[in-house]
């Protein structure tokens, strides 16, 4: 055990020596190597948000589309009642992928609110 | 009879109608995202889509939407929650399914 250790200490030092080697010897910055096996920079840009989210109310069966707008609000405005709101996050929840919990789906009422919610959410797709 | 998942929550006991109103949209939303687990179950993918599942819950739900007593909507949830649980452990058939969810709505 005690051989085994010390073995082991003896085979951590060349990996080091290699790793500061290679970095030195690349002319690349520090910063373009850090984001190499990212997958955190696919985030959807304000305007697709916004296009597939209205994409999602006009598709609705009782909604109007000409009358949606960005700022339109569900039940005021599109004369929806609470349990097509719900419908309609769900149908946004299934557009982009998420998982709204439920406190967050009662907040949004309105597509301001929902486009907002996705934007700000990372795992959005 | 068995139930599997779904019953092992205490029954409904809402005490005021934004309660009642609460647990229906949670029955909901729990339906809602079974849909494509019951769709790879009875092998909807070409008969029907998720957002016509989707409205067809709905308005199976809309249809009750005139009831006040929070005691009377609970028994709704429950008898829903049944059938939620029947349909996605499998109990039903896909004929079953196909002609009281998708024909003739």
């Amino acid at each position: 055990m005690a051989l085994r250790a010390v073995l082991l200490r003896q085979l951590r030092v060349p990996v080091q020596t290699l790793a500061l080697a290679s970095r030195k010897s690349q002319p690349w910055s520090f910063s373009s190597c850090i984001r190499l096996m990212s997958s955190h920079d696919d985030h959807l840009s304000k305007e697709q948000v916004i296009g597939r989210v209205l994409d999602v109310v006009k598709s609705f069966p009782k909604v109007d589309p000409s009358r949606v707008t960005p700022d339109v609000h569900f039940q005021k405005d599109l004369g929806l009642d609470s349990l097509d709101n719900v419908e309609i996050i769900m149908a946004i929840e299934e557009e982009f992928k998420l998982e709204i919990p439920d406190k967050e789906a009662v907040k949004i009422d309105s597509c301001n609110l929902a486009i907002e919610y996705v934007y700000n959410h990372p795992m959005a797709a | 009879m068995s139930f599997k998942l779904r019953s092992v929550k205490v029954p409904a006991n809402s005490a005021s109608l934004e309660e009642a109103r609460a647990r229906v949209f949670d029955f909901f939303r729990t339906a809602c995202r079974s849909i494509p687990q019951i769709m790879d179950i009875y092998n909807l993918q070409d008969v029907v889509t998720v957002s016509q599942l989707r409205s067809t819950i709905a308005s199976e739900i809309h249809k009750n939407s005139s009831i006040t007593n929070s005691k009377v909507i609970d028994l709704l949830l429950f008898k829903g929650m049944e059938e939620l649980s029947n349909i996605t452990e499998h109990a039903k058939q896909r004929h079953h399914v196909i002609g009281q969810y998708v024909v003739g709505q």
